[in-house]
Order: structure tokens, then sequence, then C-alpha cells
């Protein structure tokens, strides 16, 4: 069962600056080296393409350039050559670095996401131990053998309220004829019957008062 | 009528005039154009390719004094030892600077050239001051500091230095200047910078040496009388077991940051031997203190890492360097740890073995002796006067300890260059637009 939880105070996962992190990462690969994960420069070429480091991309430099220079006549042409390498080796070096960061920054926002969705659910789970059920804010549960339960929506309660105040309104108007009748000063013939706008049994009841009033006021 | 007649005149004139400038029009437009098929005739009928010549560069770059601080704080202070731009092109920064000198040169700026020369040996001086523990920073700038120096020398017009140029790096010598006082001060740096390197090399080293070359146990019950299942690990480093593999794979980094860098290969291998020298000394030494060192089995243990340090010389082709005969003194002491040491014969077969070792190192290491097996005897005291008799004519130091700390001298020999410096183009990574080819 899935239920919605709500951040009410995110709070910002631990900010490590991105300094830091490519410190981090570069001290890791270069104590992977000096720890002789026997990482030759020439293996850097056999590695797959997104498990590079910074470090092979200079490995890479390093071997290339040294065959460069075994091949280069002098000229312009090894030259340009040699230089174009370089530039493209450089935006390679880039771009390795910011993939390397990248993976390590969402990495990290995910392992503290992930705590944070932990810590939330045990939060929950213990307040709400009884009904063993995780309710989120703003949420109520009811018990539905409760005889004071609340049964109607707001529409409904709405409209019988409505009903109401035009009754109320209705009953006021007829008394208020009825005593005018009862004074004299509304000529004794058949009281109008009011129009009521009822199609309940009250109207029975306000029938028989009206016979009622009429015997009084044949009375008077 | 005469009206009619003077217009009628007039038009007739006009028109006249009229057809006059119309011809000469005419006239002017044909000789245009006959001058301009005239020489459409003398041109190719299909168009041709107009060749920009190449511009011939002459390996020098034009600077500013003004930005010499900023040259320097890009190409020195601030730069990593590790990068694509170094790693490609070793020396780059020395072949940088020189390129600059060179430029200084050329205009007979004498001023200019001074300030580059004394701020680049400050800045160098300054990082090694501030990184001197990081042995790759120190490392580069030696290599650097004598690749700059060896230039200045390939450079300089003396014949003596010219003997492999081709004649393109002769026409590039220096041509208004005479630099020798510079060659002095940079090799002075550079034994500082070598000295350094020696340093940050020990400090890596030495927390490893006694434990991978003395104290780690081999598993094998091969190795004398040790039990099978008996592991020893060195208590500092809980993680990995120290044995005289790690102690090569870090021999095996520094070698290979160097050869990177660039470095000459004699300065390589001077590194080699004194890093061998401490790694034999401090073993020695140590050897010298510990009594549960001195048995039978830890000889054999001591001579199966020298030669595995040996193994390691071959394989990198570094045997000639002087570093294996660093490690008598080791190998002897290990010898006689596993001789026999009860006869008059032993005694002086002893004293013929152990030429590397003195006399109160040979007779400390006898004392301390601890036989393992039950039935094997310490060395008895005769056996150990008998030695000193043989040995006392011997005219030498009575030093017990070997000093760690000595450091050999170094030399920097002359290794030119077959780089071109007009082929030289500087990598955008480094921030030196400022500089202008020339």
């Amino acid at each position: 069962m899935y239920f919605c939880v709500f951040f009410f105070n995110t709070p910002q996962p631990s900010v490590v600056s991105k300094v830091t992190l490519f410190r981090n990462l570069k001290e890791s690969s270069r104590v992977a080296m000096e720890f002789g994960e026997e990482s030759s420069p020439a293996l850097a070429f056999e590695k797959n393409a997104f498990e590079l480091t910074v470090e092979d991309v200079y490995d890479i430099s390093y071997v290339i350039g040294r065959d460069l220079l075994k091949i280069s006549s002098t000229g312009e042409e090894v030259s340009d050559l040699q230089f174009r390498i370089v530039r493209v080796l450089e935006m390679f070096e880039t771009l390795v670095n910011k993939y390397n960061l990248s993976v390590e920054e969402l990495k990290m926002e995910r392992d503290n996401l992930k705590a944070e969705l932990d810590r939330i659910i045990r939060e929950g789970s213990s307040s709400s131990g009884q009904t063993g059920q995780t309710v989120g804010a703003n949420q109520l549960v009811v018990d539905l053998n409760d005889p004071n339960r609340p049964r109607f929506t707001m529409q409904e309660l709405k409209e019988v309220l409505q009903e109401r105040n035009q009754l109320k309104a209705q009953l006021m108007v007829a008394q208020e004829e009825l005593q005018l009748y009862k004074s004299g000063i509304l000529p004794q013939s058949e009281p109008t019957m009011v129009d009521v706008d009822l199609s309940t049994p009250p109207a029975t009841e306000d029938s028989s008062s009206t016979v009622n009033e009429k015997t009084t006021i044949g009375k008077l | 009528m005469e009206q009619q007649q003077k217009q009628d005149k007039t038009i007739r004139k006009l028109k006249k005039q009229l057809k006059l400038y119309m011809k000469k029009v005419e006239d002017l437009e044909a000789n245009a154009r006959q001058t301009i098929s005239s020489s459409d005739t003398s041109m190719p009928v299909r168009p041709v390719h107009i060749a920009r010549k190449e511009k011939e560069f002459q390996g020098m770059l034009e600077f500013k004094e003004d930005d010499t601080g900023h040259l320097l704080k890009n190409l020195v202070v601030d730069l990593k030892p590790r990068g694509v731009a170094v790693s490609f092109t070793p020396g780059l920064p020395a072949f940088i600077i020189f390129m600059c000198l060179r430029y200084a040169d050329s205009v007979n700026d004498d001023r200019r050239l001074s300030t580059l020369l004394n701020s680049t040996i400050s800045s160098i001086k300054g990082v090694i001051k501030r990184k001197g523990n990081d042995f790759e920073v120190v490392s580069f700038w030696l290599a650097n500091t004598c690749r700059l120096m060896h230039c200045l020398k390939q450079y300089s017009g003396d014949e003596v230095f010219m003997v492999h140029n081709t004649a393109k790096q002769n026409e590039q010598c220096l041509a208004n200047f005479e630099l020798t006082e510079y060659h002095q001060l940079f090799g002075d740096l550079a034994i500082q910078i070598y000295r350094q390197i020696i340093k940050s090399m020990e400090n890596i080293l030495l927390p490893l040496i006694i434990p991978c070359m003395l104290e780690h146990e081999a598993e094998q019950g091969v190795l004398g009388s040790k039990p099978t299942g008996l592991r020893k690990r060195s208590p500092s480093c809980p993680d990995e077991a120290l044995t005289v593999e790690v102690l090569l794979q870090r021999l095996s980094f520094f070698h290979t940051t160097m050869s990177q860098h660039g470095m000459d290969s004699d300065i390589i291998k001077q590194v080699v031997k004194q890093q061998f020298y401490i790694i034999s000394a401090v073993t020695l030494n140590n050897l010298l203190l510990r009594k549960d060192m001195c048995s039978w089995g830890k000889g054999l243990q001591i001579r199966y890492n020298v030669w595995q340090l040996d193994e390691w010389l071959s394989e990198r082709e570094l045997s000639g360097c002087g570093a294996k005969e660093t490690l008598e003194p080791l190998i002897q002491a290990a010898q006689l740890l596993q001789i026999k040491k009860n006869t008059e014969a032993d005694a002086k077969a002893i004293c013929s073995m152990c030429s590397s070792l003195t006399t109160a190192q040979i007779v400390k290491i006898l004392t301390l002796y601890t036989p393992v097996i039950e039935f094997e005897e310490r060395v008895s005291n005769t056996f150990i006067t008998t030695i000193k008799n043989l040995l006392k004519d011997r005219a030498e130091s009575s030093n017990l300890m070997m000093d760690a700390k000595k450091i050999f001298s170094v030399t920097f020999p002359f290794t030119p260059s077959s780089v071109a410096l007009e082929t030289i183009q500087i990598p955008a990574s480094l921030n030196l637009g400022f500089l202008i080819r020339v």
C-alpha cells in the first residue's frame, strides 16, 4: 500500500564543495595507483570508457606524446598534429572529470534522499503504532464502529442547513399571520392556507393546529 | 523665322556633339574591354589557388616584461605536475621558459632576460619550499630545472654542448648574451631540489622498510623453521600485509613518475641508488639492535627480499646504477646469519666474506644470534674472540650503525634534447595566451 509522504522541512543534503569532491576523486585514483593497482600507462587504453579517471587521461597523454616523439620529423605538419591531439586530450580530460564528478554528486544526493526517506518512515511508524497503519499529516483515522463518526459530507450538510433555515423563515411568517387573525385585524374568513413547501409529515401537524385555531377564532 | 532657323542650327550642332561624345564613349569602352581581354589572355584559364606561404616559426615566444609575473604564476607556481599538456610533452615548462629567454635575447633586452631568469629561479624555489613533501611536485621541478639548465648549455653556442645539435638547433643558439653564470645557479638549484626529493621519498619509504624487509614472515614453511600456520602482520597497517611487494610498488611509483616527468635517466639512476642505500642502512641498523631478527630463518627471508629488489632493478633496466652494491652490507649480514659459526675455518670464512661489514657489526650480529632450533647452540664466546683476533688488523671505523642519512653527492651530466623548439605550440590548458609564437 502506497502512502504520500510530505516533507515539511526538507533538510539540505550535506554540502560538499566541488573542490573537495574533486580532490577526493583525484586522491583516490592516485592512491589506487600508488598502492600498486598495476596500472601501467598502457592499461588505460584497455579500460571501459565509463571507468576512466583523469589520471588515465594523463597516462594516455604521456604514451601518445612519447609515440609521436618517435615519429616526429621537423616541420609544421607534425607540430599542428601534436597541437590538435593535445587539444583533444584536454577536452577529454574535462569531460572525464565532469562525468566522474556528476556521477559522484548524483550518488551522494541519492544516498542522502534515501537516508531521509528511511528516517521519515521510521518516525512515521513509531507514532502510529496502535493502528498499525502509517498516517501522514492532515489525515484522520476513523473507527467504523464509532456511533459519533462523521457520516455526512460538507455538501449534504450545507443542503440540510439551508432547508432548515428556509423552513424556519416560513414558520415565522405563518405565526405572524396567525397572530394577526387572532387579534381580529384580518377578516374572519377561511384563513388562507399558507403554501408550505413541504412534503413531510409536519404539514399534518400544522393543519390540525389550524383547526384548533379555527375553533378558537370561531369562539371569539 | 529667324528664331526657328537659329534653333534648327543649335539642334544640329547639339546633335553633332552628341554623336561625337557617343563615339568617344564607345571608343573608350572598346579600349577598356581590350585591355581587360588582353590581360585575360595573359592569365591561365583555370583559377589558380594562391598558396599562402607557411610562416616559418623560429622557436621563440614573445612576451612583455610586465607579463613575467603572470607567466611564472601560471607556468610554475600554480602548475600541477599531472596534466594533459605536461604529460604529453615532458619538460614543456622548461622549453617554454627557454623560448621566452630566446626572444629576450633576440631583441637584445638584458633587463627582460635577467628578470625572467631570476624570477624563474625564485618561483621554483618557492614551490619547492611550499610543497616539498609532495614527491610528484618535487620530481617535476627537478626534471624541468635540469632541462632548462641543459637548454642553456645546448643553445649557448659553446661547441662542447653542440655536438648532437641539428643544424636548425645551431641556428637557434643565443645570439646576444652569454649566460654561463646561470648554468651554475641552476645547477645549485637542482642540487637543492635533489636533496628535497630524497627527503620526500624517505618520508614515504621509512615506515615501510622495516616491516617489509625484516618483520614480514613469508607463509611457506620452506623458509626455515617457522610453522606454516604462523602469519605475522605488521601492527602499523592492519589492512594489507606489508611485504617486500608493497615496498617495490612504492619504488615503481617513484620510478614511473620520474620517467614521465622526463627526468634524465642519469639522475633517475642516482635517485634509485640513494633509495637502495637508505633501505639497506635502515634494515641493517634495525637488525643490529634486535635479537629476534638475528636467526637463520631471518637470514633467508632477508636474502629473498634482496633478491626481489634485484629483480626489480633488472625489470626496470637499472642494473648498472650502483644500487645493488649498496645492498652488500645487508646481504653479508644475512649470509652471516646462515653460515656455520663453530670452527676456526668457519671464522676465517666469515672474515673473508664480510668485507662490507665492520668488526663491530660482525661481533654484534654474532652476539645477538638466536638459534631457533633447539639443538642449535648460541655462538660461543671463544668463537667471537677468534673473529676479533682475525679482524684486529683491519683499519676501519668503529661504527656500529650505518649512517642512514648519508646522501651521495649528485651530478647532472649534460643531456641534450632533440626537441625542435619551432614545432612547440602552447596547449590551451596552460592559460598562456598572452605569449606570442614567433
